[in-house]
């Protein structure tokens, strides 16, 4: 069995990221990925300049501004009788699509010696001296230190029992359309009779679209989004649900939550554009 | 991504051996001041959906007085 002294579920941002820091201090690190990248995911795509830092430090600066990419100057608010205000930001923000984004990031954790697993899902956690990892490619792996960066459904808080009870109030829908002439360098939250939208450009064609609703309002938000930007009828989204649940606490003794896992804020367009702590049981935990 | 960077220091002291309690009581201490002033957006957000006109009246209301606006979104793209 390998053994490792930090295993990272989920490469997302915040895991790639834990992954790549991690590796770079000189730990053996392992992640684990669900998907296979690239993919795209239910974001707003902005990336908040206070992310540059972060980059630098990851010596990525370069090749994030070399991705294709909107640089949006302010956004604007839209009530639901239309009225407008906007707020401009006191710098550029940059939306990228988490394809991007999210591949460079896994790609520099991987140069940093990360050991990478795509396709795999951990299906059991069990404790003792260390973690013990069994994954659907019937693979196993031990790590002193295990981290959830699995998103706000974290596989990690559900087999070691901390994932709270969802609240399924609302549900989230988000593709990326063509983008309409002359919309401008800006992002636009309009509020809607049944929730709002959420949209940014992302680069000189595409513009991201996020709708949230009630899960009965959601069919009227698509109308509108169809025929607001002329989509045809079978157009696809990706979705999410739950956006409502209690936050999970980041730090336990060998084991971390980030970013979406720890579920501080709620995964939705106005995010994205702009402890309970205890020991996990020793007994297996299984998916 | 910054909750990530955070957790790796972490892990990395507790792989050095550095005192654990004091090591994971630091980093939940930053953990909550990376998000600290911005969760008004979960509300607004929120309330958007399940009360869709209360989200409308603040926009109207920042017609009025534009500065809490740019001091919530400021707070939300500046802040780290």
């Amino acid at each position: 069995m390998e053994q490792f002294d930090v295993a990272i579920v989920g490469a997302g941002p915040a895991g790639s990221t834990c992954a790549a820091f991690s590796a770079q201090a000189g730990l053996r690190t392992l992640l684990i990925e669900r998907e296979n990248f690239p993919r795209e995911k239910v974001c707003g795509d902005c990336l908040n300049p206070a992310c540059s830092s972060v980059l630098d430090r990851l010596g990525l600066g370069e090749r994030v501004r070399a991705l294709a990419q909107a640089k949006l100057e302010g956004v604007e608010f839209i009530a639901i009788d239309g009225r407008k205000v906007i707020v401009d930001f006191r710098e550029k923000e940059v939306a990228i699509k988490r394809s991007l984004l999210d591949e460079l990031l896994l790609t520099r954790a991987g140069e940093l010696g990360t050991e990478i697993r795509e396709e795999t899902t951990a299906t059991t956690l069990s404790r003792n001296a260390t973690w013990t990892i069994e994954t659907n490619q019937n693979e196993r792996f031990c790590a002193r230190i295990l981290v959830g960066a699995d998103g706000r459904n974290s596989t990690v808080a559900r087999l070691c029992n901390l994932l709270p009870r969802p609240e399924r109030e609302r549900i989230a829908l988000q593709s990326h359309v063509p983008l309409p002439r002359d919309f401008g360098p800006r992002i636009v939250l309009q509020f809607l009779p049944g929730g709002y939208s959420g949209q940014s450009p992302v680069n000189d064609t595409e513009l991201n679209l996020c709708l949230v609703a009630k899960p009965c309002g959601i069919g009227a938000l698509k109308a509108w989004a169809a025929r607001q930007f002329a989509l045809s009828p079978d157009h696809s989204w990706r979705t999410i649900t739950p956006l409502t649940r209690a936050a999970v606490s980041p730090a336990h003794e060998d084991l971390f939550f980030v970013g979406d896992a720890a579920r501080v804020l709620n995964r939705s367009p106005a995010r994205g554009f702009i402890t309970r702590c205890g020991r996990a049981s020793s007994r297996p935990m299984r998916s | 991504m910054r909750s990530g960077e955070l957790a790796a220091n972490a892990i990395v002291k507790l792989i050095r051996g550095e005192d654990r309690a004091s090591t994971l009581r630091e980093f939940a201490r930053a953990f909550a001041k990376l998000y600290r002033g911005r969760l008004w957006i979960n509300r607004l957000a929120r309330a958007a959906v399940l009360a869709p006109r209360v989200g409308s009246f603040f926009v109207h209301a920042a017609r009025l007085n534009p500065a809490i606006l740019k001091f919530l979104t400021a707070k939300i793209v500046h802040s780290l």
